[in-house]
């Protein structure tokens, strides 16, 4: 069960970094077609703790950390991830957004429409991501004292 | 020790917390949007506005015949009240062939009504053919007011309006921002509506105004 947990945890940080790529490109490319965007610093951010969780997991994979065995961690990163799968989804398939599209009434207000969704829904990811980010740094603090 | 150690507890306490607060509000508003996205509010568009610009367009149409008559007023010359009555009805025109008396009901939504205000404006002359309209006007003067007065500024501020709410529905801003998206939207199309009434009194108006000018009434 831990095992599948852990798994299960890495697995959906993979396909939402995949995600965050793809989003983040997207984003840039709109920025270089000059559509004006919205302020972006939970956009980088997230980038920055997206990075900071990416090393983390390496180290934690190599040092065997504590957070390997805790359960209510493993809980909390896939409940977490797995909104956000939904959010970046509904990016890009919501139906208004996509009867946007489809309608061809603009790649602009298409693009417009995406970017502002995914940065407000991103406000959220960050508070999320700093709070699991303590939670894991007071972990590992622990198991230091405790060995 | 233990007082770190219970320390420590509460800010992870405090760390699920907050998780499960901004997960909680992401998880129930996922749900709402697709219940939202449901139950999507319908309006029917063949309210009393409809009824009443149908009936403001048959008046437009029949100044129009009665304006076919007229072959000289005291303010324009014969070249110029043509293309003024070329106007009126070209103005007629795209009335009675726009989409707009197709729509009896709509699902309120940011492409819909896109699409409405798209055709409203599609309703109008452009700019440019206004222009020539609003050149007609300058010095002349009826019972000592400037025609531009009466006419020309109206004329020219029809296709403003729906390209104003058309720049609008593309930022998005104004519409997302708003928690009230679909109240927001609603009132768009109510006052599109009105605007198309607005838009053939005034032209009623003019025209009644030339048939005065001939002399026909």
């Amino acid at each position: 069960m831990r095992k599948a947990l852990y798994h299960g945890r890495n697995i959906l940080f993979f396909v939402v970094t995949v995600l965050f790529i793809i989003s983040f490109s997207n984003i840039l490319s709109g920025n270089f077609n000059r559509i004006s965007l919205p302020n972006m610093l939970s956009l980088y951010i997230y980038l920055v703790l997206n990075l900071f969780f990416v090393g983390y997991l390496l180290i934690e994979y190599m040092l065997h950390l504590k957070t390997v065995d805790d359960n209510r961690f493993h809980i909390l990163f896939i409940f977490v991830h797995f909104l956000m799968i939904i959010v970046y989804i509904r990016t890009y398939f919501d139906t208004s957004m996509v009867s946007v599209y489809l309608n061809q009434l603009g790649e602009m207000q298409y693009l417009g429409l995406n970017t502002n969704f995914l940065l407000d829904n991103m406000v959220y990811f960050d508070i999320a991501y700093v709070a699991l980010l303590i939670y894991m740094l007071v972990n590992c603090t622990k198991k230091k004292k405790q060995a | 020790m233990k007082r770190k150690r219970g320390f420590r507890n509460w800010i992870q306490a405090g760390c699920v917390f907050i998780v499960l607060t901004v997960g909680g509000y992401l998880l129930f508003a996922n749900i709402f949007h697709v219940i939202s996205l449901n139950g999507r509010k319908q309006i029917s568009l063949k309210d009393t506005s409809y009824q009443v610009a149908a009936d403001l367009l048959q008046e437009l149409s029949d100044k129009n015949k009665q304006l076919e008559a007229v072959t000289q007023t005291e303010l324009f010359l014969e070249e110029e009240l043509t293309q003024l009555k070329n106007y009126l009805n070209r103005v007629e025109v795209l009335m009675q062939q726009s989409d707009y008396w197709n729509y009896d009901h709509m699902i309120v939504s940011d492409v819909n009504v896109y699409q409405y205000l798209t055709m409203t404006k599609e309703m109008i002359p452009d700019s440019k053919s206004m222009s020539a309209i609003h050149s007609l006007f300058q010095n002349k003067s009826y019972h000592g007011i400037s025609l531009y007065d009466l006419f020309g500024e109206k004329i020219l501020a029809y296709d403003s309006y729906a390209d104003y709410e058309l720049m609008r529905l593309q930022d998005n801003d104004h519409y997302y921002i708003d928690l009230k998206t679909d109240e927001k939207l609603t009132q768009t199309l109510t006052f599109a509506q009105s605007y198309v009434i607005q838009v053939l009194e005034d032209h009623i108006q003019f025209a009644n105004f030339l048939l005065e000018d001939g002399g026909a009434i």
